[in-house]
């Protein structure tokens, strides 16, 4: 389907046909590395928080004795 | 592609729809995992848990994944592409790292509600409240990134407009630069 048949149904899509057209040349943009860079911060920033508070986390956490994964995805049946 | 600009509509309105229901929901979540976390009131906090383990199953698990399917059928079928502008790469990438919580989530808060409804103390539990204000936070930026498109195309992108432009040249010779 062609870029014109697209403008002349819909005016929304025919905007974001022509300001593909128009985008600058290739290379990462500064706001990607900015993203990236606060992205790694963010990261480094939980990993440093959960060696801080120590102790185990994501599900495991929670897991003991004969819990299963399974139970969690069936509350609410009888056992 | 689709060809019908209806069809495209109804994808984008069914994307923007399960999309910000995603964060809705996330955000109930965060209400209900706040007092969960901070409650003292014993029946409260059991009914948090419980509140959040039916959020979490029936509404965030398949709003996600709704909004992965139907955002990715949405991109394909639309002028953006899904890997030609880096605004969109980067949607992808937060919305995965999102589902992947997402998933761990689910078991977790499903060992928890379990063991709020045994009869211990669900005080004594803990909460989740990262996770949640960390979702929370992962799709208000993926909600502000499909607003502003920041600009920016990738390498793929590029190449995917330089044959577009070829393609127009070729069915249409008049609009060629003198």
């Amino acid at each position: 389907m062609s870029a014109e048949r697209r403008s002349s149904t819909a005016p929304t899509l025919a905007w974001h046909a022509n300001r593909s057209v128009d985008e600058s040349p290739p290379g990462v943009p500064r706001w990607v590395k900015v993203f990236g860079v606060v992205a790694v911060i963010v990261v480094l920033l939980a990993i440093a928080a959960m060696i801080w508070v120590g102790g185990e986390h994501g599900p495991g956490r929670h897991m003991h004795g004969d819990h299963t994964a399974a139970s969690a995805f069936a509350p609410f049946v009888d056992p | 592609m689709t060809d019908s600009p209806g069809l495209h509509r109804l994808v984008l309105t069914t994307h923007i729809t399960t999309s910000v229901g995603w964060l809705g929901a996330v955000l109930a979540y965060l209400a209900l995992d706040i007092i969960a976390t901070v409650g003292q009131d014993v029946a409260n906090v059991r009914a948090a848990y419980f509140g959040m383990q039916v959020l979490i199953l029936y509404i965030i698990v398949p709003l996600a994944i709704a909004s992965v399917l139907i955002g990715i059928v949405n991109a394909l079928s639309s002028p953006w592409g899904l890997f030609q502008h880096y605004w969109i790469v980067v949607k992808v990438l937060l919305t995965l790292f999102a589902i992947t919580i997402l998933f761990l989530e689910v078991r977790s808060v499903g060992h928890v509600a379990e063991i709020a409804a045994s009869g211990a103390d669900p005080r004594e539990l803990p909460g989740s409240l990262p996770h949640s204000i960390g979702g929370m936070i992962v799709l208000f930026v993926t909600t502000a990134l499909s607003v502003y498109k920041p600009r920016g195309v990738t390498r793929y992108g590029s190449r995917k407009q330089q044959e577009r432009r070829l393609a127009r040249m070729h069915s249409n010779p008049s609009s060629r630069v003198p």
